[in-house]
This record gives C-alpha cells, sequence and structure tokens, in this order.
C-alpha cells in the first residue's frame, strides 16, 4: 500500500527549496549505487524499487537504515553524524525537521550531504536477489547490477504483451509466443485465468494441483508428473540386466532386491567388458578409416601424378630415369616436385660454372707461363742477333778497309795488328761505319 | 510498500526474539494491527494479570508513532481508566516520536511502564495522586483490577 504521503508530496507542503537544492547533488554523488536509485523520489520507482530486494546474507546492521530499516538507497549522513535513505529522511523532515535518530534541528540542505563514497560501496557490493526472484529467477548479483540485469537480461521481467493491441504485461520469456491474455480454464480447479497465468496456477495457486500418486500415495504437483513418474518407486521398470536377457518387470523399489538375485547377474560384469570391448572396437575401427584414407591421399598426391605427366619434362631434361623415380617419391605434390628439381638443376649449373671458371684461370696461367719464356728466349735472340750484327759490321768494314788499302797500294796488316788497327781508326769508323750502313745494309 | 517492507522485518524481529513476557497475534490480511498479550510483570501490582494490547500502526509508519491501547482495563496512572485504555507513554507523543524508533522498543516501553509508574507525566491524576501519596491503597486497587478484568479468560 502507498502511503499517503510520498516524498514527492511531503517536499511541496513543507520545504520545497532545500530539498530541491539537496537532490541535484544527491543524483551527482549517488551515481554509484545501483543506478537512480540514490537520486531518491520520483527517479527510483524507475525500474528496481531497490528497498524492496531481498538480501542474500544478513546486512551490516551499520549498514541498515534507521527509519526503513532496509540497507541504505542513496545514503545521505547528517552533521550529527546520522545516515539514512536520502527519500527516508526527506519523508521524516517533512513531518519534523529534526534528525530521525537524535532530535536535534536539522536543516536539509545545509546539514546533511552524501554518505562516503566508502558506504556507497559497501552498499553496491551487497549481494541481493532478483527482484523476480517469485517469478522463477534465481539469480543472485551485486545491488549495483541488479538493474541492470532486470532491465535488460532477467528472463522473467514483466514486459508488454507483444500483441499490439494487448495492454497487458506478460514474462520477457513468453514474448515469443504471442499474446497470452485469453481466458483458458484450469483443467484441474475449473477456474478461469489468463494463459499467460496458467503455468504458475497450476504450480502454485491450483486448490487441486496436488494429487495423490496412484501407485505410491505420495503427494506432487499434477503439472510435474512426469518428473514424478521418474522417480516413483511403484512404476513398473524392467530388470537392469534386461539387455542381457532378463524379461521380468516390477516396481522401482522391488527392482533393487531383484538385481541381485536375478539370474542375469552374472552376465552383467561379462556384458558390461563385452560392451566395454565393443566400443574399444568402434573406436579403433573408426582410427583404421581415418588412416587408410590418410594413405589414399598421400598416394594420390605423391605418386601418381609424377607417373602421368611429370616423366616427359624429366627425359626433357634428360635425367636418368631410376634416380627421378627414387627422388619423386617422398614429395607432396607436382609443383614441389618440379621444384626440387629445378634447384637440383640449378646447383648443378652453379657447380658447372665454378669449375669453369677454375679451368679459364688454369689456362690462363698456363699462357701466361709459357709467353713468358718465349719473351724471354726471343730478347735472348735478339741480343745474339745485335752481337752477331756488330760482328758482321765489323768484318764488313774490315773488308772494305782492306779493300781500300788495297786499291791505295797499301800494304795489308798483319793479322796481330788488326787489333791495334781497328783501335786506332775507331774514332772514324762509327761514322763511316753508320754511312755504309746506309749505304748498304748489311744482309742478313 | 516500504512501510509494509518495514514492518514487516520489525514483525520477524519481534517473533525471534519477542520482548519479555510478550505474545504477539496478527491477522496476515492486515500487519498494520497487532494484538498483543502481556503478562504482568512479576514483582509488581500487575502480577499474574494477562493484559491485551492493540496497537496499531499508521499507514505512513515509520514517520508516525503507532497508537498503543490496552484492551484490558487497568489501574495506572498512565493509562486511561476507560475501555479505550490509552496510553500516556512520552517517545509516542508526536513530538517525540522518530521514525528510527522501533516497535519493540515501544512494546518495552509499555511493559516498564507497568514496572515503573511515572505519575509526573499522568493521565488518570487520581491515580497518580493515589499512587504518590497513598502507595497502599494504589496496589489495592489496582490487584482488584487485575483480578476483575485480567485474569483467567480475560475480555479482549
Amino acid at each position: 500500500m502507498p502511503p499517503p504521503n510520498t516524498p514527492e508530496e511531503g517536499v511541496v507542503a513543507t520545504n520545497t527549496s532545500s530539498i530541491l537544492a539537496l537532490r541535484p547533488s544527491m543524483s551527482r554523488d549517488g551515481g554509484g549505487d545501483g543506478g537512480g536509485g540514490g537520486g531518491g523520489g520520483p527517479s527510483s520507482a524507475a525500474a528496481v524499487d531497490l528497498r524492496l530486494l531481498e538480501y542474500e546474507d544478513a546486512v551490516d546492521e551499520n549498514l541498515i537504515c534507521p527509519i526503513c530499516r532496509v540497507a541504505l538507497v542513496g545514503p545521505v549522513i547528517t552533521n550529527c553524524d546520522h545516515v539514512f535513505c536520502h527519500r527516508c529522511l526527506v519523508q521524516a523532515h517533512a513531518l519534523n525537521p529534526v534528525c530521525p535518530v537524535d532530535r536535534l534541528p536539522l536543516k536539509l540542505v545545509s546539514e546533511t550531504r552524501p554518505a562516503p563514497k566508502i558506504v556507497q560501496n559497501q552498499l553496491d557490493n551487497l549481494n541481493v536477489r532478483c527482484p523476480n526472484h517469485a517469478r522463477g529467477c534465481h539469480l543472485v548479483v551485486a545491488r549495483s547490477l541488479v538493474e541492470n540485469h532486470v532491465t535488460r537480461y532477467c528472463d522473467k521481467t514483466m514486459v508488454p504483451c507483444p500483441h499490439p493491441s494487448c495492454e497487458h504485461t506478460v514474462v520477457r520469456n513468453d514474448v515469443g509466443k504471442g499474446c497470452l491474455h485469453y481466458d483458458v480454464q484450469c483443467e484441474y480447479c475449473e477456474g478461469n485465468m489468463l494463459k499467460a497465468d496458467l503455468e504458475i496456477h497450476q504450480d502454485q495457486k491450483c486448490p487441486n494441483r496436488k494429487k495423490d500418486c496412484e501407485l505410491c500415495s505420495a503427494e506432487f504437483v499434477r503439472n510435474k508428473q512426469e518428473e514424478h513418474m521418474k522417480e516413483c518407486p511403484e512404476v513398473e521398470v524392467s530388470c537392469k540386466y534386461a539387455p542381457f536377457g532378463c524379461t521380468q518387470q516390477m516396481s522401482r523399489k522391488m527392482a533393487e532386491g531383484h538385481g541381485e538375485k536375478c539370474d542375469y547377474r552374472v552376465v552383467g560384469p561379462v556384458g558390461e567388458q563385452l560392451a566395454e570391448l565393443r566400443s574399444e572396437l568402434t573406436a579403433l575401427q573408426e582410427k583404421d578409416r581415418m588412416k587408410d584414407r590418410r594413405i589414399k591421399f598421400l598416394e594420390n598426391r605423391g605418386y601418381t601424378l609424377p607417373a602421368s605427366n611429370a616423366t616427359e619434362a624429366i627425359s626433357d631434361i634428360s635425367l636418368p630415369e631410376s634416380s627421378t623415380n627414387a627422388d619423386m617419391a617422398p614429395y607432396e605434390s607436382r609443383d614441389q616436385y618440379f621444384l626440387s628439381l629445378f634447384e637440383t638443376m640449378e646447383s648443378k649449373v652453379e657447380r658447372l660454372s665454378s669449375a669453369l671458371a677454375e679451368v679459364e684461370g688454369r689456362h690462363s696461367m698456363m699462357l701466361i707461363n709459357e709467353t713468358l719464356q718465349i719473351k724471354d728466349q726471343l730478347t735472348e735472340i735478339r741480343s745474339t742477333l745485335g752481337v752477331l750484327g756488330m760482328h758482321v759490321r765489323w768484318l764488313m768494314n774490315f773488308r772494305l778497309q782492306e779493300r781500300g788499302r788495297v786499291g791505295a797500294g797499301s800494304p795489308a796488316m798483319p793479322g796481330s795488328l788488326a787489333g791495334n788497327q781497328q783501335g786506332t781508326s775507331d774514332p772514324n769508323l762509327p761514322r763511316r761505319l753508320s754511312d755504309t750502313m746506309r749505304e748498304h745494309p748489311p744482309r742478313l | 510498500m516500504s512501510a509494509a517492507k518495514r514492518i514487516g522485518k520489525e514483525l520477524a524481529e519481534c517473533e525471534a526474539a519477542p520482548p519479555q513476557g510478550m505474545k504477539i497475534t496478527y491477522n496476515e490480511s492486515d500487519l498494520h494491527r497487532w494484538n498483543i498479550t502481556l503478562a504482568g510483570p512479576a514483582d509488581t501490582v500487575y502480577a499474574g494479570g494477562t493484559f491485551h494490547i492493540t496497537m496499531v500502526l499508521p499507514p505512513d509508519y515509520p514517520f508516525k508513532a503507532p497508537i498503543v491501547n490496552f484492551t484490558t482495563r487497568l489501574y495506572h496512572p498512565n493509562v486511561t481508566n476507560d475501555t479505550l485504555g490509552n496510553i500516556c507513554l512520552s517517545i509516542l507523543k508526536p513530538e517525540n516520536w522518530k521514525p528510527a524508533s522501533r516497535i519493540k522498543g515501544v512494546l518495552e516501553a509499555v511493559r516498564h511502564l507497568l514496572i515503573e509508574p511515572n505519575p509526573d507525566d499522568p493521565l488518570e491524576t487520581r491515580i497518580a495522586e493515589e499512587y504518590k501519596n497513598n502507595r497502599a491503597e494504589y496496589d489495592k486497587n489496582a490487584k482488584q483490577y487485575v483480578d476483575r478484568y485480567a485474569k483467567g479468560d480475560a475480555k479482549k
């Protein structure tokens, strides 16, 4: 039930300016408390009323508002060091402008301020249950996050019905099921209700919702019959050795006792082992198939391709057939094969070129050696030629002089004097010699 | 809504650890009305009596004080000597009430009033005078009232 004095009314009646002055500071500092709750008054009505939350653990007494007796929402602290929810303090102050704890006169604007951040953080960290707890959401979450959860994510939040002309609300989870707001009759109590409410009604409210089990006489909710059937001790079940051949049927509570006496219990362990082996076998078969496939794959890629196509190319490059086949096996694809072939070729060419260079160098060395010898011999020959030429000229000169002396009647000099004569005639000789040489070049 | 929340909490608190000698009953459809039975405190003139109290929590509780009445008549300087059974209790006065006060505190104060009446702030001045000046007479009258109204199947 809503209290007749909502904070807004009280504010307007008594203390408008002071509240308005306090509120902005609250909304500024109260940002940390679960979003909007700290603003007090109107904004807290938005999605989740933090006052109505259920707390997972007992809340520390120091974090409880002395007025509303729940964990503080938008805490404010007075100058006399008492902490209240902002909304509670405003409401109390409107009736009696004193501190609600020690009754000292209190000015709402100048003598209160938002509680320290540490208090707000402690409040934010309190774990609360989702307010849709009753509808089945069992989430426990920090108080500061609960509003986000409810407004955005909780499946159990009531949202407007998807049908455009329907004004009702529906659980978010059921939005996809279309409009559920038509009357149905509960099959158990014959009461009329909306389809949307039927499930909760049958689970929790319907006076006839419970039913005694025909077999075990335990009471269960009709809607949960299937679940009960899975555990009802009187339901007929087959023996646990049924897969091995036991055909007996008995109630669940008897099955236990039967299991120990069943004729097939000896077979049981063997059967289990068999099943184990079988599963192992299938696993191995699967592995085997995988391996087969891999082998086939490799064969296709590495072997058959070069055999069909590449041999011609290889013979073009005139490599010995046998070696290519040996080389080919490990290659995975044709491209790779050719690439490797190319590489070997390249290395061969390199080797050849280096050998060529070596040979060239050797040749040139040999040539140089030979020519040097020839050159030496040539100069030797030249010098001998020069010497010979000199001899010839001397002889020629000697002859000419002799002839001239014979011509002028001068007696021929004896051979022993020839050296002397040559020495004495030397100063003249070269000039003459050169002249004569010019006139009569010596014939070799 | 927040009033209901707080009342629920206080109710749980009082049920978990009720004030001495008190039993609280209530109707689940109206948590704003509590019925309390109080055993007269021992070593007082009210010992042996069972007193019925109603407490009505106003809609804007806790901003307004609860209204507490004795439905069992009793002879006491601070309780009107009639069927209304109004109580004069300082913490329940509007100028003294503070939202931080709690029901448990109120109930304990009521019980304490039976142990130590407050004749300086009386509702029934005659009884107060008698309490102050002729204690024997007061004790006798009080016991008489207890015997008459607060014994056995006392009226509610």
